[in-house]
């Protein structure tokens, strides 16, 4: 047998090894495009279940917390920010609250409803202590001391800061100054 | 393709989550919710077992979009052994002015129910708050230093309405939504959040307005409401303010000639008031006290008077007829003692109901309510008219500042519907004070014709507000009410009522002086 002769043997065996059921391999392709399919849909599925679940169940909740920051006013007024009772000793204060004998020991009681309590040093001018205050972020505007010591003046505004139990008050504006010199000349002590 | 597939999936879970949660009374997904608040400055003042709370409700019912707003809420344990199913929601004292909770307390005990007392909104704790410091502050003319409608008095109280409006409305308050419509909401969402199937609403003064908003708009789980001095939708209280003034005073003169002593100390009252209205006018009187302070008693502030006394009548004694009749002979002393309760920086004792000193004003809500709901759907034009012949009433009502307030207040006007009747087959009584220059008998007895089921219970002894003054709860009227309260179909047992009389020799009260 001539060489190419075995050479042509060779190959043709080897043809007959690789030569591909053609039918048996469709029909295999067939069905794991059918598989890859199912698979495709049932997860688009799951995912679009889970889409509506999460839309149904948190969608609400997640557009309430939207619009609550949106349109709460951060500084809506209201007294109960600074709720309680504070004192300070303004013993050695000199200048208005000296003069006018208002120097010594004060203490104001600020309600959540927005009135205030207060009492003077005892000896101090008598006055009538149904104020009322409102607080809006860090400014505090009272009437304090409206029917005694501040009549006629109106109502005050001030910048408030607590800290450690220690309330201060920064004049913003305030046409009464002894109200002025009572709230700024110390801190206030939370009691 | 399959992005396509993903948006209709995306818009049906869209679709499904608006129906799911829109629609509703709470629009859009909002839920009211009721969270513990400190309750430690309520507690103080009562003996009972209190509790309290913050409601967070929309601040516009309708409007989701329009953010949240919080109501300070009380529940008042009555403390007995068997109390009844059905709570009692109190609306408190008038507008803008929250529940007196030493009242309260004793009254839930006589109730024998849980009082849930309801801090409407901008009023009292409730955030945010309407309060005015800047109207609290007065006038740096103390008012009765000069005649009633002085037009200094005037600028510098609309002055200071204007400044609260605009403070407020530069911290982000929506002043127009402190109507009726919105606190009646508040009530149902209060209802709705604590469980309650049934309960009664109980309302003083003018708060009565949100009680009657209530019964109109929710009635189907209130079991009785109790309006005591109520005001009426549609009334307007500045034609009000002259008529039941004149109603309350024939009243006055009427009981005073059928009672030996009142007769024998005034037997000429009517006469008196007249003639005392006139010289004063002509003739005004001064009463100077300490510190500078003094008081022009004039026709005006004469009439101001008469109605912040008439409307704190009560037992055991009137004062009223004797002072008149000291007055008119021209008694120093006399003049001083009346003239004394004017003393303020404030306009308020004769203008509105219950200037108790006690009491915290949120003047915000008073004029939000009167400017939304009650005065753009009255008629004024009668007013100089019903003042007729009397320069007081001129004065003090036609002249009234306060009639200028809503230009100050600048909202604008609300439903129409919150100022026509209501018509309710609700079992309601109605109790009115046979004195009351506030909110006078004639009116109640209309009201209570479109209320099927309204009872109407009259004291003869009291002014403005019969059960809600801090009156004891043993005292007659207090027992019919509660009483009725158990069986709100039974027939009124008024026996004590008839026995119930006013003096008038002895000397006024400490807090009546």
């Amino acid at each position: 047998m001539s060489l190419d002769a075995r050479v042509r043997d060779a190959l043709e065996r080897s043809s007959l090894i690789v030569d591909p059921d053609v039918r048996r391999d469709l029909a295999t392709v067939r069905r794991k495009t059918r598989r890859a399919i199912i698979r495709q849909r049932v997860g688009l599925t799951v995912l679009a279940a889970s889409v509506i679940a999460a839309a149904v169940f948190l969608g609400p909740r997640v557009l309430d917390v939207i619009r609550s920051q949106r349109q709460r006013p951060a500084s809506s007024p209201s007294p109960s920010v600074l709720a309680g009772s504070y004192k300070v000793d303004l013993s050695g204060a000199a200048g208005f609250l000296s003069t006018a004998g208002l120097a010594g020991r004060w203490s104001i009681t600020l309600e959540g409803d927005g009135s205030v309590v207060w009492h003077a040093p005892s000896g101090s001018p008598e006055g009538f202590p149904r104020d009322t205050f409102q607080v809006s972020g860090t400014t505090i505007v009272t009437n304090l001391f409206a029917n005694g010591l501040c009549r006629g003046s109106g109502v005050g505004s001030y910048s408030w800061d607590i800290a450690g139990g220690t309330l201060t008050f920064v004049s913003v504006s305030d046409g009464c100054d002894l109200r002025r010199a009572v709230l700024t000349s110390g801190s206030w002590t939370r009691m | 393709m399959r992005s396509a597939n993903l948006s209709v999936l995306l818009a049906a879970a869209l679709g499904v989550s608006a129906c799911t949660f829109g629609g509703g009374p709470e629009a859009a997904g909002f839920r009211p919710t009721y969270e513990p608040a400190d309750c430690s400055e309520v507690a103080v003042v009562m003996l009972n077992e209190v509790s309290c709370g913050m409601l967070t409700v929309l601040e516009y019912h309708g409007d989701p979009s329009a953010g949240t707003i919080q109501v300070f809420v009380t529940r008042i344990e009555p403390g007995v052994p068997r109390p009844a199913a059905d709570p009692v929601l109190s609306l408190g004292g008038d507008l803008g002015v929250a529940p007196d909770y030493q009242t309260l307390g004793p009254q839930a005990v006589g109730l024998e129910r849980e009082v849930i007392a309801m801090d409407v909104r901008g009023t009292g704790r409730s955030q945010p708050s309407l309060l005015c410091p800047e109207v609290d502050a007065g006038l740096a003319t103390p008012p009765v230093a000069v005649p009633v409608d002085d037009p200094g008095t005037r600028s510098e109280f609309l002055g200071a309405i204007a400044a609260c409006h605009d403070r407020l409305v530069s911290q982000g308050v929506d002043l127009a939504a402190f109507d009726l419509h919105e606190m009646a909401a508040d009530a149902e969402d209060l209802r709705q959040v604590l469980g309650i199937d049934d309960w009664d609403v109980m309302a003083l003064g003018s708060t009565s307005r949100i009680a009657l908003e209530y019964l109109r708009e929710f009635p189907d789980h209130v079991r009785a409401a109790v309006l005591d001095s109520p005001e009426w939708p549609g009334v307007d209280p500045f034609v009000e303010s002259v008529q039941a003034t004149r109603h309350a005073t024939r009243e006055l003169v009427a009981a005073c000639s059928a009672d030996p002593v009142c007769d024998r100390i005034a037997p000429d009252l009517r006469y008196d008031i007249e003639t005392l209205t006139h010289r004063l006018e002509a003739r005004p009187l001064v009463a100077d006290f300490r510190g500078d302070r003094r008081v022009l008693f004039d026709a005006g502030w004469f009439e101001v008077w008469l109605r912040a006394r008439l409307s704190f009548q009560r037992l055991p004694s009137s004062f009223v007829p004797h002072a008149v009749h000291l007055l008119t002979r021209g008694s120093d002393r006399a003049l001083h003692r009346m003239a004394f309760p004017l003393l303020g920086e404030q306009l308020c004792q004769g203008f509105l109901p219950n200037c108790w000193d006690f009491l915290v004003r949120s003047w915000g809500v008073y004029l939000s309510v009167m400017c939304s709901d009650v005065l753009p759907f009255t008629d004024r034009s009668s007013l100089t008219e019903l003042a007729g012949e009397n320069p007081g009433f001129f004065e003090a009502y036609v002249h009234s500042p306060f009639l200028d307030a809503c230009d100050a207040w600048q909202i604008p006007p609300g439903d129409p519907l919150v100022a026509t009747p209501v018509t309710s087959d609700v079992p309601t009584l109605i109790i009115v004070g046979r004195f009351d220059p506030f909110g006078m008998l004639p009116y109640a007895r209309k009201a209570v014709s479109t209320l099927t089921n309204g009872s109407l219970l009259v004291s003869p002894v009291n002014g403005h507000q019969v059960t809600g003054t801090r009156e004891m709860p043993e005292s007659c009227l207090i027992r019919v009410r509660d009483a009725w309260l158990d069986a709100p179909q039974a027939e009124l047992d008024t026996s004590c009522v008839n026995r119930l009389h006013l003096g008038y020799g002895l000397p006024p009260r400490n807090d009546e002086q």
